[in-house]
């Protein structure tokens, strides 16, 4: 085999190399765009909106303790309508004014619990701690307090705009 | 840099070899393109275990959910639809050339000595080829899907003595549903990829090892001559 070693041109056998080389990375990439578009898809989707939720008759609701309501939303996933499980806590305030949280740690998604004894919210997972008066964090790993929810009332009860929100960050950003 | 890592790699695991063997390997002066339609068929093969991968990823086996999970991704997943298209189409093509593969190794009598048993891990991967669209067809279990299994099915069941038990088998149970299904899924999605992917190593080694046999046009022609480059 004769070797272009004069350094000027390419010899066929090289040419031809470069041909089918560039013919298969072409023909790669037109196979690799759709089937890695189809695998990255579900990150291109864009945000989910809350929806609203009733959670009951507004005089059910105290100052003094929190009260804990569990709701159901219904979620396009996939090609199933899910019906999924959510908690909620309810704080009432005076002058029909509610706080309602989202009872999501924000550190990795855990429930969190009330505590009587110490009047605080606790996760079950990693010692995530949040105030009564206002959600904020008091001790563990969470980056941000309860993610508060929007609420209305409507002929007497308290209608939520639930909503899921990305965990482990510190803005709080609709998922 | 580029050759350094590749020296590296190469003392390490002998791939400069193979890949001499497999893309450097001398061929016969007077080949043309009928020899392609072997390689084409690979690469259709590799398209179709790509595709399928992504698909599999957004389908799911059972009667209540098959045809959904595929409208879903045909309509609600980006380039669901293109994917879907490519695994479809590529499916019918694999068997258009393999067929086209299998006449032109005949025709030119590329399977004579010593390349017979190369001949016969090819007639098994057809067969496998042939499986392989039998159960796909019925994945998207809609109406074409289910009948045309039944009737696929029901051919399975003529055979004498032992119809019956092959078509139970088949089917996992005698009407074809939710267990005929996941089964014909399993079939598709991992015995059939693992066994095609043993046979395509034995049939590319025994590709190898013989190299590509010389044209019956040249077959008079200075017969020593071809046979010495076959050899090198």
């Amino acid at each position: 085999m004769k070797q272009n070693t004069s350094g000027q041109g390419v010899t066929r056998r090289h040419f031809l190399g470069y041909v089918t080389a560039a013919l298969g990375a072409f023909v790669a990439t037109v196979v690799a765009v759709p089937v890695v578009g189809a695998f990255v898809s579900p990150a291109l989707k864009k945000k989910g909106s809350g929806q609203w939720i009733s959670l009951g008759a507004i005089d059910k609701f105290t100052r003094k303790e929190p009260k804990m309501v569990g709701i159901t939303v219904v979620k396009q996933d996939g090609w199933v309508e899910a019906r999924q499980p959510r908690v909620v806590w309810v704080v009432a305030e005076d002058n029909n004014k509610f706080r309602v949280y989202n009872a999501q740690c924000t550190h990795l998604g855990c429930v969190a619990d009330w505590d009587p004894q110490d009047r605080t919210w606790k996760s079950p997972c990693h010692g995530g701690v949040f105030a009564f008066e206002d959600g904020r964090v008091l001790a563990g790993p969470p980056p941000r307090g309860l993610d508060s929810l929007e609420y209305k009332i409507e002929g007497g009860e308290l209608v939520v705009n639930y909503q899921d929100f990305r965990l482990g960050i510190e803005e709080k950003t609709a998922l | 840099m580029g050759t350094s890592v590749a020296q590296w790699l190469d003392e390490r695991t002998g791939a400069g070899t193979v890949w001499q063997a497999l893309f450097k390997r001398k061929i016969p002066r007077g080949v043309n393109f009928l020899y392609t339609f072997g390689a084409a068929t690979m690469f259709i093969f590799m398209l179709q275990a790509v595709t399928g991968i992504i698909l599999a990823m957004y389908y799911s086996a059972t009667p209540e959910t098959a045809y959904d999970s595929i409208m879903f991704f045909t309509t609600q997943v980006g380039y669901g639809s293109i994917v879907r298209g490519l695994h479809h189409w590529g499916a019918s093509s694999m068997v258009v050339l393999v067929a086209l593969h299998a006449l032109v190794v005949f025709a030119l009598g590329a399977y004579k000595y010593p390349r017979e048993l190369t001949w016969v891990v090819g007639i098994l991967l057809l067969g496998i080829v042939v499986g392989f669209s039998f159960t796909g067809y019925l994945l998207p279990w809609d109406e074409k899907a289910y009948w045309a299994t039944t009737v696929g099915t029901n051919m399975a069941g003529t055979v004498p003595f032992a119809g019956n038990f092959l078509l139970l088998v088949l089917r996992g149970g005698s009407e074809l549903g939710a267990v005929s299904l996941t089964r014909f899924y399993a079939y598709h999605t991992v015995l059939l990829p693992s066994l095609a992917l043993m046979l395509i190593v034995v049939h590319l080694y025994l590709v190898v090892k013989h190299g590509v046999s010389v044209p019956p046009w040249l077959w008079e022609r200075k017969p020593k001559l071809e046979a010495k480059r076959v050899e090198a």
